[in-house]
């Protein structure tokens, strides 16, 4: 099926964008694999909620993504893909032995590159690791490579400077600008 | 409390607890004192292992015959605290170019023989059934009479065998300086870290059993023992990967034992000298973890895509006597000095060297020089009553939980004091109410730490991460029902950091995203409500 | 060295988080079962150390794979649990969880005596005689067998006119209870413009004789049938199902708990609303649809079609039929899970767990209730007496089939 927007993650800034561009009578699916420890309840009126389940492959078309595939074989088309899956918790980034990487776009991701520096010996002290995440442009866009993803974007957790213990961040501008480019 | 003492026992390892044992079961008035609490040294950071011995048979049958002779006595006293899990030396295609092939595993079966181990040669086949997890590549396997021993249970048990036969028990106490009369040590003046006072104690003969430690307490009393610390790192799996302990069959090296612990799995470990500033704050770097993963995964294939919980490192209280780098080359013997005859300092005898497996022999020559100072003639009785815990019992309950199943498998017939409340704090490791209960009353417990060694709660898969705060509650409740008061804040935020240390070499993957739910439930709150029973 | 420290047996990608325990809907109605983190991951580390750590409580899951579903780290929690009890607990009662199990057997001895079957079954002291002795709730109606199998009143001669062809796995309840549903797939493929082969060699899924510790048979009947789905895949045909539950155990639960590999037909195993919804999609097939067809349901996601994620085809198709006012429920297990319910012992918890949904069915005020399970039907008529259609069903009365027939072979 052809969506406006599908959104990958169903945590807390998953839910937000979904539910504000359903509302704004975007045709909406949600993808969402297991239930959020944030507590957000995937199950958005008027948005189809993919539950369990994960995207695990993109299809790219010029600067653009045209669709994602989950690991059922539901293979969701929409105009604009939103990266709402957290930090490492979520499975938004993934963290080998000397490396970090998320893995549905292998977009840009920003981390300590010396592992000795990723934590503090004192357990509430700020912790480096707590603020990987991947980069974006002004709008919110996912970079790959260097240059922004045309109908991509990034939202909560699993952007780079949002502390995953004390998250504070904003889904307003992906929202409006999502609204936007329908609008158009 | 007495001030008067026959003998005093200074450390609160497995060697101090062990003495303080034999002393109060000969009849001496014993005191024990620990800086902090029992099982903290080299005692509560090693594999684990219930040697058979045949890792020395072929260079040093002493240890070898030691070994298998105290095996064999701690499975009779000890049985709560050990698993008798098997053990096979494996031998891999590429140990043959190294001079380690099958004509070396005919060399140390031999040797195993001459020192009296049950070695039988298996056909590779035969060992992979024995143990699935084994590299299945392997050329030759021995077995080995080889098991699994919980060292903070055996601790924990001759700590309270020994308050059974009348010892006191002092923890959380520093050693500050010795009381002298005429030259000779008469006894210690200690500080108290819980209330912050300094008071002193009289005894006949002080004991000192601080292993690592031995050398600046001698120093202390103005004697000299040169002691080699040698830094052993390990890492934890998050579950059984192997029911039998896997050997390497070659020299001695780095991460060559493998051994199925309780709910986990431990691979160990490397040998490295180290300044003795470090042994108080042991850190694994990443080359260790590299290697111990390498060679773990020569011996188990399956440890390349296992969780690994934490990282943690010890120190050996080896006895300097060459220039040896490795520290490998060391005996593990038993060091035993009377300082009278040695130093002639009167009132002082150290007991180092050893190792978990020779505990009991060490605190059995410990306590000979003890009682021959004292003019007392009675016989060592320890290889042969069980300790506290491994009586030989019948159920106690019809139907018991998982908790009070877990429970019984700690503590033994200890289990049987333990009250009806079941519910469940620890849920990793099944600890209930009923068991933080009796580690206070009976085992001496003031905070998490110590609870986690006298229980594994915290110890699971999820380190604390999930119910630790539910824990330090609990533990709260508990103390401050028997008149202490503690916060609990304070004792999770402890806990949280002696996780995080042992977290941190090993932090990807799985581990990973636990340190960040841990991060976010301690700084952001239980995340939503958990309907809990 | 370690790419990535995550183990095949999985149960240690368990994160503690607990967020299973709060979908678990056993644990809600049941303080005797320990939720799906103690029964799974946490248990699982202690009975590998040693069997005496098996709990008896795991007896209560109801392997509806909810857990799964929401686990945020893809632990197979249920299937843990499940493996565990195939290994350790026995049957409660071996005479009535085997004959509950054996669907084929009772069910092709039943419905050549149907009628009688029927009658005695539907007898309030025969049923009494079954609760007591055998331990089936007499409050259960027993699902009534169809006088005559679905196979055998079956043509094949029918189907000659096709050259597109898919084999249908009909399941024992669409032969033995219910053949309406057999012969509506049928009728729907057809308008499609496929033929339908039945497939040769069918037995039963197996799915009751796992949740009542018949490992053994289960497995032999998995060999069976994934031979011969293999030779109609080798055909280039695909296995169609009707029942969610046959097809969730064809596929995950052969490999996953009865070690039977099924990689060679797994792909081409679908229920009939993936199929179609795909072909639709791709704009191959073309729906053409009544004019006056009006209807109002509620659509209920069966836990195992959640935990396939099929819904979203089923769910699809029926969007597509223009006078379907439909309301898709929000995901709650109707607390049968297949033979649990009908035992004596486990009623109460059934209804209890069951009764949320039917709350939300009965707010949502439909003529029908949709879902593609045939047991979630029988618990769902049981608790709110309204009528429940297979989404299949629905699709062969909203359909103008000639008219599809058409749009499709010319």
């Amino acid at each position: 099926m052809m969506y406006d927007v599908v959104v990958i993650g169903g945590g807390a800034a998953g839910v937000q964008v979904a539910t504000a561009v359903s509302k704004a009578g975007l045709k909406c699916a949600l993808v969402c694999f297991g239930r959020s420890i944030s507590g957000a309840d995937p199950n958005v009126q008027g948005v189809d909620l993919i539950l369990g389940d994960k995207a695990v492959e993109a299809r790219y078309e010029g600067t653009g993504v045209v669709s994602v595939t989950t690991a059922n074989g539901i293979r969701l088309q929409a105009a604009d893909f939103v990266l709402a899956t957290g930090k490492f918790f979520g499975e938004g980034l993934v963290a080998d032995m000397d490396s970090v990487r998320e893995p549905l776009f292998d977009s840009d991701v920003k981390y300590e590159q010396d592992r000795s520096k990723w934590f503090d010996a004192d357990f509430m002290a700020p912790q480096a690791f707590l603020e990987f995440g991947v980069q974006t442009d002004a709008k919110g866009h996912l970079l790959k490579g260097g240059s922004p993803l045309s109908n991509v974007y990034a939202v909560g957790l699993v952007v780079a400077g949002v502390n995953a213990a004390v998250p504070e961040y904003e889904c307003d501008t992906v929202i409006n600008e999502l609204i936007c480019r329908k609008r158009i | 409390m007495k001030k008067e003492y026959d003998v005093i026992i200074v450390g609160g390892g497995i060697t101090g607890a062990g003495t303080a044992r034999d002393c109060a079961m000969r009849g001496l008035s014993t005191l024990l004192i620990e800086r902090g609490d029992i099982a903290t040294g080299a005692t509560g950071r090693n594999h684990g292992l219930l040697h058979s011995g045949a890792r020395y048979a072929v260079k040093d049958a002493e240890s070898a015959e030691e070994c298998i002779r105290e095996n064999k006595i701690l499975r009779r006293i000890a049985s709560n605290c050990v698993e008798d899990t098997g053990g096979l030396f494996i031998t891999l295609p590429e140990d043959e170019p190294a001079g380690y092939g099958l004509d070396y595993q005919s060399t140390f079966v031999s040797a195993c023989h001459k020192a009296g181990i049950d070695a039988v040669k298996i056909s590779p086949e035969k060992a992979r059934r024995m143990e699935p997890s084994v590299n299945p590549s392997l050329i030759g396997a021995v077995v080995v009479p080889d098991g699994s021993v919980d060292p903070f249970r055996l601790c924990s048990a001759n700590v309270l065998d020994a308050r059974l036969h009348g010892a006191d028990v002092l923890l959380y106490t520093e050693l500050k300086d010795f009381l002298r009369k005429d030259g000779a040590i008469c006894g210690v003046r200690v500080f108290d870290r819980s209330t912050g006072t300094e008071s002193e104690y009289h005894a006949k003969v002080v004991v000192n059993a601080a292993g690592i430690w031995s050398g600046p307490i001698a120093q202390m009393a103005g004697v000299n023992i040169g002691m080699y610390p040698a830094k052993g790192a390990l890492l934890v799996f998050g579950h059984r990967v192997n029911n039998v302990v896997i050997n390497r069959c070659r020299k001695s090296a780095d991460g060559d034992i493998l051994v199925p612990g309780d709910a986990v799995t431990v691979i160990g470990t490397t040998s490295t000298r180290v300044p003795f500033e470090e042994c108080d704050h042991m850190e694994v770097t990443p080359e260790e973890v590299q290697l111990l993963l390498r060679e773990g995964c020569a011996l188990c294939p399956s440890l390349a895509t296992t969780r690994i919980l934490r990282a943690y490192a010890g120190v050996r209280p080896l006895v300097a006597s060459d220039s040896d780098p490795t520290g490998r080359s060391i005996s593990r013997g038993i060091v035993c000095l009377d300082h009278e005859t040695r130093d002639s300092l009167k009132g002082f005898v150290s007991i180092t060297g050893g190792k978990l497996m020779t505990y009991r022999l060490m605190a059995e020559q410990a306590t000979d020089a003890v009682c021959s100072k004292l003019g007392v003639k009675a016989r060592c009785e320890t290889a042969h009553r069980p300790l506290a815990g491994s009586e030989k019992h019948r159920a106690f309950w019809d139907k018991p939980t998982l908790g009070q199943k877990a429970a019984e498998g700690r503590h033994g017939t200890g289990a049987s004091d333990m009250s009806a409340d079941t519910r469940l704090v620890c849920e990793c490791e099944h600890v209930t109410m009923a068991e933080i209960e009796y580690a206070v009353d009976k085992l001496g417990v003031r905070n998490l730490e110590d609870l986690r060694r006298r229980t594994r709660i915290g110890m699971g898969t999820c380190q604390g991460a999930f119910c630790i705060w539910k824990a330090a509650q609990a533990l709260a409740e508990v103390l401050k029902a028997r008149g202490v008061e503690a916060d609990p804040n304070r004792l999770a935020a402890e806990f949280d950091n002696e996780r995080w240390k042992g977290m941190r070499p090993v932090g990807w993957g799985d581990t990973l995203r636990e340190m960040e739910f841990k991060q976010r439930v301690v700084k952001n709150g239980q995340p939503f409500s958990y309907a809990k029973k | 060295m370690q790419e990535k420290n995550i183990s095949t047996c999985n149960l240690e990608n368990c994160q503690k988080c607990s967020i299973c325990d709060t979908v678990c809907p056993m644990m809600a109605v049941n303080p005797e079962y320990p939720g799906p983190k103690q029964a799974g991951p946490d248990g699982e580390r202690y009975r590998m150390k040693s069997a005496e750590f098996y709990d008896k409580a795991l007896k209560y899951c109801l392997n509806c794979k909810r857990c799964e579903v929401a686990c945020p780290s893809g632990v197979h929690v249920a299937d843990m649990i499940a493996a565990a009890k195939l290994e350790h607990g026995g049957q409660t009662r071996p005479l009535r969880d085997t004959v509950l199990a054996s669907t084929d057997l009772v069910g092709s001895v039943a419905s050549t005596f149907a009628p009688m079957a029927n009658f005695a079954l539907g007898l309030s002291p025969v049923r009494h005689l079954m609760d007591g002795f055998i331990g089936v709730d007499e409050r259960r109606t027993f699902p009534s067998y169809a006088n005559g199998t679905f196979v055998k009143s079956f043509d094949p001669s029918t189907q000659k006119g096709f050259d597109r062809f898919v084999t249908y796995f009909h399941g024992c309840y669409a032969n033995y209870n219910f053949p309406q549903l057999a012969w509506d797939t049928v009728k729907v493929v057809n308008a499609c413009g496929y033929g339908v082969h039945l497939m040769k060699g069918e037995k039963c899924c197996g799915v009751a004789m796992v949740a009542n510790n018949m490992p053994a048979q289960a497995a032999k009947n998995a060999r069976r049938n994934v031979g011969c789905m293999s030779r109609a895949v080798a055909a280039g045909e695909p296995v169609l199902t009707s029942s969610s539950s046959c097809t969730f155990m064809m596929r995950e639960e052969y490999p996953n708990l009865l070690g039977v590999d099924n990689s060679a037909v797994r792909d081409s195993l679908m229920l009939m609303t993936k199929w179609l919804y795909e072909l639709v999609e791709a704009g191959k097939v073309k729906l053409v649809f009544k004019p006056d067809f009006k209807m109002k349901a509620s659509y209920h996601i069966a836990c195992h079609m959640q935990k396939l994620g099929w819904q979203y085809y089923s769910v699809g198709l029926l969007r597509m039929v223009p006078g379907l006012d439909l309301k898709v429920l929000e995901q709650n297990c109707c607390g049968i899970s297949g033979t649990f319910g009908f035992k004596k012992e486990n009623y109460e918890l059934s209804m209890r767990i069951g009764s949320k949904l039917f709350d939300s069915i009965r707010k949502s005020n439909p003529q029908y209730v949709i879902t593609d399970c045939e047991t979630c039907k029988w618990q769902i008529e049981h608790g709110t007496g309204l009528e429940v259609l297979n989404p299949v069903s629905v699709l062969a009365t909203a359909l103008d089939l000639e008219a599809t027939f058409k749009a499709n072979t010319q």
